[in-house]
């Protein structure tokens, strides 16, 4: 369960947001621009919020001047809205990254590349990847890193139809097996998404209330 | 037909460079006798001062990639006030002359500070670890300056991603910033390399010019060209050439390779 209530400004913008999640799958829209992947980097720890406080499941992520625990430490996944995969490495490398014993390939991989369709793709560097593929691929190396909470910033980018009912399809049956908390900020094909009954919507003023 | 003049100019400047520069450096290669080539350079006179210039210029170039990595991350990653001066600052050695540099280091280790450090059996004055800490002092900003630039290339969102996988500062670093950034970091060490093999003033003001101890290179060829000894002087500078020009080839394989 995730508690946040904290305030986050730059110059030009502000987010103040409180939300409480009370099931394992929020959905979190909003328009363009209104603090979605501000609110997730905050959740993951890649931003510091001014003020405030981020719990999961009674342990605090972040405390106003006392508490601020490294992203490593969080075990909260953040897959961005930017392709992010390491260019050094190949499909199946990036996909394993965060699996400690490289010689036991968990059966979660096998899985995971068929469903996204990745299995073809195994041995190529991310430069030889379509945006589309890059996000599947990205999408995977979250899933396998079996995170407690897992962020998802637009994962629907660059898929068409037919690939985004798999991937919905992938992540409720993901969560229902791993009991993982997944939040899914998203502007598009919120229709596929109708296994997720907590929806939160920012709006301005840039306040999460519960839709 | 129009002549385009613009490009026919710069052919005519790149032309005249190429050839200025080549024709010193062949110019070289004329004096060179044949009959006394084989003796000088399987002389104690040539080769103790290139052995010397190979190893302080390894040692100066380890010791700057030591200092020059951690300090182009932080000048990369980082901001906090006083970057821009401090930025700056490192890179003085670079806008320095090397003379100038050579004195500033000869009187820091004349100070208090420097005898204390004489006193724990650290000296530069005039030793071979002079000569160490002067072509570190000169060569380690050009590393800098290289290793910044290819630490800027590698995204955030890189190390951000390897973060939220469960990664450590550290591991990051080990995992996902040098594997994308080591081409950079051996040009600017290659590249630091040469410069501090190459180094000349803050040595000699550092290091002096004790034959057989802290002579280096291009100090052994200072030396026997003011005493006179033309072909000598002329045949280690053309061995020196010969070094530098390998630097350059391996540094362009380094730099275009994929």
């Amino acid at each position: 369960m995730l508690k946040v209530s904290i305030t986050k400004s730059y110059p030009g913008f502000s987010l103040t947001t409180e939300l409480s999640t009370s099931q394992n799958a929020t959905l979190l829209s909003g328009q363009s621009g209104s603090g979605k992947t501000t609110l997730l980097r905050c959740i993951a720890g890649l931003e510091k919020p001014d003020h405030g406080y981020i719990s999961f499941n009674d342990s605090f992520f972040f405390r106003e001047g006392s508490l601020n625990i490294p992203p490593a430490k969080r075990k909260a996944t953040l897959m961005s809205q930017e392709n992010s995969l390491f260019p050094h490495l190949t499909v199946s490398q990036n996909i394993l990254y965060s699996i400690k014993k490289k010689s036991q390939t968990p059966d979660l991989y096998h899985s995971v590349i068929k469903k996204l369709g990745l299995d073809t793709l195994e041995h190529k560097h991310p430069a030889c990847l379509s945006g589309g593929e890059a996000r599947r691929v990205m999408l995977a190396r979250s899933l396998l890193h079996r995170p407690a909470l897992l962020l998802l910033d637009e994962p629907f980018t660059g898929l068409d139809l037919k690939l985004c009912r798999q991937v919905s399809s992938l992540l409720n049956e993901y969560r229902e097996t791993y009991q993982t908390e997944i939040i899914i900020a998203t502007h598009i094909r919120q229709d596929l998404l109708n296994w997720i009954d907590n929806r939160l919507c920012l709006i301005p003023p840039k306040r999460a209330l519960a839709g | 037909m129009s002549v385009n003049w613009l490009k026919v100019t710069f052919i005519f400047l790149f032309t005249i460079l190429l050839i200025l520069v080549l024709s010193a450096y062949l110019s070289l290669f004329s004096l060179i006798q044949k009959s006394s080539l084989f003796s000088i350079i399987t002389s104690t006179e040539f080769y103790r001062p290139l052995l010397f210039s190979l190893f302080s210029s390894t040692a100066a170039t380890l010791l700057g990639g030591l200092f020059a990595i951690p300090s182009a991350y932080i000048l990369s990653r980082y901001t906090f006030p006083g970057k821009d001066l401090a930025e700056g600052i490192l890179y003085l050695p670079v806008l320095v002359p090397p003379l100038v540099s050579g004195l500033a280091l000869l009187v820091l280790f004349s100070s208090p500070a420097g005898h204390w450090l004489a006193a724990q059996g650290i000296r530069f004055i005039f030793t071979p670890a002079g000569a160490v800490m002067a072509q570190f002092f000169i060569a380690t900003p050009y590393a800098l300056r290289t290793i910044k630039v290819s630490f800027n290339k590698v995204e955030q969102s890189l190390e951000e991603a390897a973060t939220t996988l469960g990664d450590s500062p550290a591991r990051v670093f080990t995992r996902i910033t040098l594997p994308l950034a080591y081409k950079g970091i051996l040009s600017g060490l290659l590249l630091a390399w040469a410069r501090a093999l190459g180094e000349f003033g803050a040595t000699i003001m550092l290091a002096g010019t004790i034959a057989r101890y802290s002579e280096t290179m291009p100090v052994a060829i200072y030396l026997r060209f003011s005493t006179g000894e033309m072909e000598t002087a002329v045949t280690m500078a053309a061995m020196m050439m010969l070094a530098a020009l390998v630097i350059l080839i391996v540094t362009r394989h380094f730099l275009t390779a994929d």
